[in-house]
Formats: C-alpha cells, structure tokens, sequence
C-alpha cells in the first residue's frame, strides 16, 4: 500500500486552483452538441443546444476573454450551425436516417419510411416553425433559402409574397407538419413521393402559383371564407387548426382507375386534383387554389371544364363532400359561369354546389390581385 | 428546521479562506463569482439543471455544488429570495455524465458543507506538505535501501486516477492505542469520478491497513504531538452515507465507526450485499474481514458470495482456512475454493470480454468495452447463472463444442463449476438441459480434468490445472491469515 515512487517533485504538478468553470461548459457543451447534432433525428433536438451554445458564447465575450480564445469559440460555433444546418436538411429529405435504419436493421424499408417520415415531420415541424418566423434562430437563414430556393424553382417571387411567405408556412406547418415534404420526406402509406420542389417541377407551375398555395391554405387558417357563389348557396369554408386535418402536398388523383394487375393508372384528362384536402368530421373536401397570375391560357380552359365536371360527378357519387375554388383575386365571368351552370344540376341531384372563393390572401394589399384571365 | 437562503448567504459572505472565497457564488458577486453567472451555467450545461437548484460554490473543475431550495429560482429578486429555503447540496456537472451521476448527494444541509469545505481547503496545503516531507524520508529510508517497512514506520500514500493524484495519506500503526494513525489526509474532488470517491478509496486504503496491521481498527488523525480533527471531506462522506464519525472524540475513528465506514466503502451490491449482511448478522464473518478480503482484491465479488451461498465452512475459509491436521475440513474448503475461483474467473472474462480460444495467445482488454453481467448462485445446487447481452463470446468453449450453441442467442448461461466430476452433478446438469431450452447450461472444469459429453451441456475448460488453482487458493488463504485471527 505504502507509495514507493521516488519524491521526483518535478513530475507531479502542483496543485492550482479550479479552473474557470464558464470554459468548462462551453467546451463540454460544444463537444456534446456535436454529438447529438450527428445522431439527431428530429429538429426540435437540436434547438436547445444551438442556443445554449449561443448564450454560452455571449458568455464568454462578457467575461472579456482574449481575442484568440474567442475566435476559437466563434468558430466552433459557426462549424456547430453549419453540422445543425446540415443535419436538418438530411433530416427534412430523411434518405439519411433511413438508409442508416433499413442498413441497421437489414429490414423493411417501406416500414422504416412510413414510421419515420410521420413522426420526423411532426417533430421538425415545430423547429421548422421557429426558424421562419424567429429571424434570431440558429437555422432562420439557411431555412429561409431553402424555402425561397424551392418555391423559386420554377421562376421568381415578389418580395411582398415572400415577406408574407415566411409566417404563412409557420401558419401550415402547425396545421399540417408533413406539408408537401417541406420538413420531411413526404410519403402516402408508406410509399415515398417527390418533393415539394420535384413536384412543382413537373407540374409545370409557376413559382408564385406555389406560394400561393401555402398563402392561400394559412389564410384559410387564420378566418372564414365566405364563397363568392351568386347563383347558388355554395358552403363557405375555414380550416380550423385544432380539429381539421389537413392534407398538403400530396395531390389527390380521385379519378385514377385501376388496371386488371392491381397498378393504378396513370392521370388522365378527367383527373381532378386538390392541392389541398382537409378531413372535416369525416368529411372530406377538396381545394383548388387559382393564383391569378398563374394563368395557363388554351389548355387551361379546357382540363378546367373537364375538371369541373369531373369533381361534380365525384360530389354526386359521394367521393368528395365539398369542393372549392380559391383565388387571391377575382374569378373571371367565364369561369364563374361555367361553374354555375354545372351546380345548377348538381344541385338538382341532390349535390353540395361547387364553391369558389375571391380574394383569399393573407396580404392586406396582394399586388396581383386582379381577375383571373380565365 | 430548514435554513433560510439569506442566512446561508451571510454565512458564505463571512468565510475568510482566500481560496474558498473566489469559488463561492453570491448574489453580490462580480463577474464569474455572481450567482446570476452560476444559475446560467447550470441551467445552459449538457443537462439542464432543475429550476430549484442555486449553485453554491465551484466543486471542481466540472462541476458546481448546488443546493436544493423549496422554490423555483427563476430570477434573484430580493423579495422572492428572502421566502426561500434550503436543503441538501448535491454535485451538478455542467458536461456530460452517464445520468446516475447527476445531482450526487454531498451533504445533507448546506451551511454543514460549506463549514466542512472551508475546514478542508484551509487545512489541505499543510497537509501536503506534511506527505511530501514524509515522503522525502520514505524514500531516504525504505526506497534506496530496498527495505520494506515496518507496519509502525511512518508511510506516506499517493492515490492516482487517470493521471490526476486524488488522494495523499501518511500512516503508520500506532502501538500506543493499538490502532492507525493517519498523520496525514487530504484529497481533491474532480470531474471525471463521482463525489466522494477520493474519500472512499482513501479511507478504504486507511482501513484495510488498519486491519492488516492487527490493532484495534481504530484511526486517529494527525501527529501524536498535536492531532488534530478527522478530516472535513471524510466526515461529509460519512454523513452522506449515514455513519456520523468522531461522536465520542473529534480527533478519532472509534472501532465501532471504522467498521461501519469500512461497510460504507465497500461496494455490496445485488447478491453479494445479501448474502454478506446474512453472514454478518450470523456471526459467520465480521464486517471488517469480508470488507478486507474485498477491497484487497482477495476474493472477487462473485467468489466472496459463491462461498458464503454455498459452504457451512465459509467462516473458515475468510479467517485463512482449517488447520492443516483437519485435512477432511481443508479438502471440504479447498473444492469450494476452487469451485468459487473458477466461477470467478469465468465471470471476468465474460464482463471483460476476454472469450480466449486456444489459438490466441494474448488478448487486450478495454476497461470500456465491458458488458454488464448480472449473477445469481443457487446455494441448494451449487450452479451460477449469467444473465448477458446477446453476442457474447463465451470463453473457455472446449473446441469439439464450438457448434453446439448460438452464441447469438445465448444471454444467459448457467455453469457448474466443479473440481471433481461426480455423478449427482452430472445427473443435475442433464436434467436442466432437458428442463429449460433458453439456457445454456455448462459444467466448468480445470485444465486436466474430463467429463462424459452430456446432451446440451457445454463443457467450459478452465486454462488453469487443479494444481494450479490450489496455489492460486492457498496464496489467498496466505492473505487472509496475515494479521489479526
């Protein structure tokens, strides 16, 4: 028991006093958010550290530390947003943490996509909120990019829209976490689907068009619709927060046909689509939303009458409760009329009319808010 | 009767220690002595601190004492502090630990640990310098020369973790009360082990001497000329732990209070701390000689309750073993023994992952790459079971037995270990075998040793003969009939 090592007083070092705890917690906080950052699976879990990480810089530039000591700590800082940033968006398009289960567990993919992507989207959708609409947050300016670098893919928006942009996705978000893939990779039952920004790609929209959508929707949020309908008493409509659920993203093809091999064909020109549903005490309701600037003339007009017809024939077949046009502006006489003329027999069978909605925005003043050209 | 958080604060303000001074944590405080400065850091450490705790004071490099108010601290308002009272003081790391290790207890009311840390920063630096001076004449003495000290020669102790000295401690046995002196004691908390450890090893070092020297387990502190308390960080520990030391004489640690420190510092746990407060409380073995033979790595804990579960002889076995005339009780004790060691050996490779086949020769063993292998013994049957993570390699797999079993599969095992092959055990073990599909059951036996294959019995082939476990067993009887009877 007895030390029988020389009195070599030069090896040991003399005691000192405890060292400043501030740099002990910055260095082991940094340390560990670096870790949970790498292994994050959801962005709620990386919030807290990222401003920990922050106050315990702010810390530090208070205790008036030297300059290479701090530049040090900024540096770690930046390299811990720029891991955080990362990781959100390996999170948002969850390929990483998928592959890495399904390899893990050698298993059932479509599983692991189908219980990821759910409870993925629910949880990033609360950090996803925070970041658009606290400028001050950790992942506000990549998250805002990306956001602008998606809507924009097909072309420009005005900045009025994008300032509104901003809050409106907040607003869709807390209503629906798994919108269109924007936080999470977007799936139906388990199958993975394209992206918000894929999907805008190949459906020929204009970026604005886009925008509108996620406007339009927290409008709906936010306060009651009353349709526009002259001729008939058309349902009005609001999305309610708390007890709707609301489906966004995901276009809903309810005329697709299935082949004799059990395949569903594929979008014909008597499809109807929503860009949005909300399941309203089981009932559910389709959205179509028109920016006016998102005109698509000779065409247009034609899949329009055809898409008229087909959601009235799904109302009478009682596929679909409700339907409803929504623009920004104002429908054209064209249109309204069309639309009255095929409730007028709707109505006769028994059937809820075909709503359309005028000036649905959440900006006071829509600089694009005239009549839609169609 | 709960202290007011106002009177805890005048008495920090009135504490002179320099050294403690500029740890303390007041609301008056400037810069990284403000409590405003402490409450961020506990609450922006890896794990948020609860909104009840004020940090006190900086307990080491990592690590802040807090103590538990009856109220949220949300913010140092005067009129809001003057209501609030305190509690205990426990340990709140500002990195990561493993979870168990968060909020330690360090005391039980906070001026007491205030009081207690202000005594033993005061005292540490003359306490230093007493075992360097002694180490000086060590090695003068007992170094150059060769020699081993007497048990009343004064030895100096250095206690080191990972590099970083912990612990320093002159002793030597005192013949004039028959017991330890400890002329010197001081130690330092740090972030990387848990409160109190310095203290236990310590004062487990303290009394393992005490009771290998022979006296009468009694410690007393400081130089015979001028003795002085028994430590402040020793008697925190032993208030945390609910053995009050220093109750008839400040500068001593009666008999009766070593013992119940020695129970303190030795871990018991699970199986082992029921079978060992069984035989104490049977008069089978006394605290201080289970406590010595543990903490002197005599017998491992598995051994230790191995013989306490399953010989009527296991007094005899803790006090060195029969006499060597009795040679029917030797032969009784040393099959137990060697059962015990095989059984223990076999644990510390499995715990250790150490799964040695024949064809490797040496292997390195990760303290951190261990696994968690839970014990049970049956005193009836004389078997051992394992409960382990799936994927352990079992050592010791007799090469003609390699597919008898999934190792995959296999997270609990059952062994017989044996230093003779007798019918009955054989019987046991093949009906077990045939009773239970979810265990892997396996008879353990020495080197030179053979048994008849038994279906779904695994043969586990110990690397030691039976000669060679007969020394290993006589060297740890050696150990224990060293000093007292």
């Amino acid at each position: 028991l007895a030390c029988a090592k020389p009195p070599d007083l030069d090896r040991i070092t003399e005691p000192k006093p405890v060292a400043d705890v501030s740099l002990y917690q910055t260095d082991e906080l940094f340390d560990h958010a670096e870790f949970v950052i790498g292994r994050a699976t959801s962005g709620d879990v990386l919030t807290p550290f990222m401003e920990k990480a922050e106050r315990s810089l702010k810390r530090l530039r208070n205790a008036g530390l030297p300059d290479h000591v701090l530049r040090q700590y900024e540096g770690r800082l930046a390299r811990l947003k720029g891991l955080a940033n990362d990781r959100f968006q390996a999170i948002a398009n969850g390929t990483e943490n998928i592959a890495s289960k399904v390899g893990k567990r050698g298993g059932d993919r479509q599983k692991t996509l189908r219980e990821y992507s759910v409870r993925a989207a629910e949880k990033n959708a609360k950090t996803a909120r925070e970041a658009l609409t606290r400028p001050g947050h950790w992942a506000h300016k990549n998250f805002k990019t990306q956001l602008f670098k998606t809507i924009e893919h097909a072309g420009k928006i005005p900045d009025a829209y994008k300032d509104s942009l901003l809050n409106d996705t907040a607003m869709l978000l807390q209503v629906c976490p798994e919108a269109g893939g924007l936080v999470a990779a977007m799936t139906t039952r388990g199958q993975p689907r394209r992206t918000f920004s894929e999907r805008l790609d190949s459906k020929g929209n204009d970026a604005v068009g886009a925008a509108y959508e996620i406007m339009g929707t927290a409008a709906l949020c936010s306060k009651e619709s009353r349709s526009a309908n002259q001729r008939h008493d058309a349902p009005s409509l609001r999305i309610d927060p708390q007890k709707d659920r609301l489906v966004f993203g995901n276009k809903a093809y309810l005329n697709h046909e299935h082949k004799g091999n059990g395949a569903v064909s594929e979008r014909k020109r008597h499809s109807i689509e929503s860009d949005a549903q909300i399941f309203k005490d089981g009932r559910e309701i389709g959205i179509d939303f028109k920016h006016v600037k998102d005109a698509k003339t000779k065409g247009a007009s034609k899949d329009f009458r055809n898409q008229v017809e087909a959601v009235a024939g799904k109302i009478r077949d009682g596929e679909l409760s409700e339907y409803h046009f929504v623009t920004n502006g104002k429908f054209s006489g064209p249109f309204k009329e069309y639309i009255d003329t095929v409730n007028d027999a709707l109505v006769a069978a028994g059937g809820t009319p075909i709503s359309y909605h005028e000036g649905v925005t959440t900006l006071s003043d829509d600089p694009w808010a005239g009549e839609r050209p169609d | 009767m709960p202290l007011a958080l106002r009177e805890l604060w005048d008495e920090m303000e009135s504490i002179g220690n320099q050294e403690l001074r500029a740890r303390l944590f007041l609301p008056n405080g400037k810069g990284a002595q403000s409590t405003e400065l402490a409450l961020q850091l506990v609450r922006d450490a890896v794990f948020e601190a609860p909104v009840n705790l004020l940090p006190l004071v900086t307990y080491c490099d990592g690590s802040l004492a807090a103590v538990v108010c009856d109220r949220p601290i949300d913010h140092l308002d005067n009129d809001a502090l003057a209501k609030v009272k305190v509690h205990e003081v426990v340990r709140w790391h500002l990195g990561w630990v493993p979870a168990e290790h968060q909020a330690e207890l360090l005391d039980l009311e906070a001026s007491d640990f205030i009081a207690s840390l202000n005594d033993e920063l005061s005292s540490r630096e003359q306490q230093r310098e007493h075992v360097l001076d002694a180490t000086k004449e060590y090695y003068d003495s007992y170094v150059v020369h060769g020699r081993t000290p007497r048990a009343d020669a004064v030895r100096p102790i250095q206690l080191a973790c990972q590099n970083v000295i912990i612990g320093l401690a002159v002793i030597r046995h005192d013949q004039i009360f028959d017991g330890l002196r400890v002329e010197a004691y001081c130690t330092c908390e740090v972030a990387h082990l848990a409160a109190g450890e310095a203290d236990r090893a310590l004062a487990s070092i303290l009394l393992c001497d005490a009771f290998r020297s022979g006296g009468t387990m009694e410690l007393r502190f400081g130089p015979e000329e001028s003795e002085q308390d028994i430590p402040s960080s020793l008697v925190r520990f032993g208030r945390v732990r609910d053995v009050e030391l220093g109750q008839t004489d400040r500068c001593s640690i009666s008999p009766f209070e070593a013992r119940e420190l020695f129970l303190a510092v030795t871990p018991l746990r699970g199986e082992l701390g029921f079978r060992a407060f069984d035989a104490i409380d049977r008069g089978v073995i006394s605290p201080e000689r289970l406590c010595f033979s543990l903490m002197a790595g005599i017998w491992n804990d598995l051994e230790a309750a191995f013989i306490l579960a399953t010989s009527d002889r296991a007094r005899s076995i803790f006090l060195g073993g029969a006499d060597l005339g009795d040679r029917l009780a030797q032969s009784a004790e040393r099959e137990t023994s060697r059962c015990a060691l095989l059984g223990g050996m076999l644990y510390d490779r499995l715990s250790k992952g150490m799964a040695v086949r024949s064809d490797i020769s040496t292997i390195q063993v990760d303290e951190d790459d261990g696994a968690f292998v839970d014990w049970e013994i049956s005193d009836h049957f004389g078997f051992i079971t394992f409960e382990m993570p799936g994927g352990l390699e079992i050592p010791w797999v007799a090469a003609d037995n390699l597919t008898e079993f999934d190792v995959e599969k296999t997270r609990r095992l059952r062994i017989v270990p044996r230093s003779q092959v007798i019918q009955p055990s054989l019987d046991w073990l093949a009906h077990a075998a045939a009773q239970d599909d979810q265990t892997l059951n396996a008879l353990v036996l020495p080197l030179d040793l053979t048994a008849p294959q038994i279906e779904g019995v695994v043969l586990l082939r110990c690397p030691l003969s039976i000669a060679e476990l007969d020394e290993q067993v006589a060297g740890k009887m050696q150990s224990l009939r060293v000093g007292r009877k």
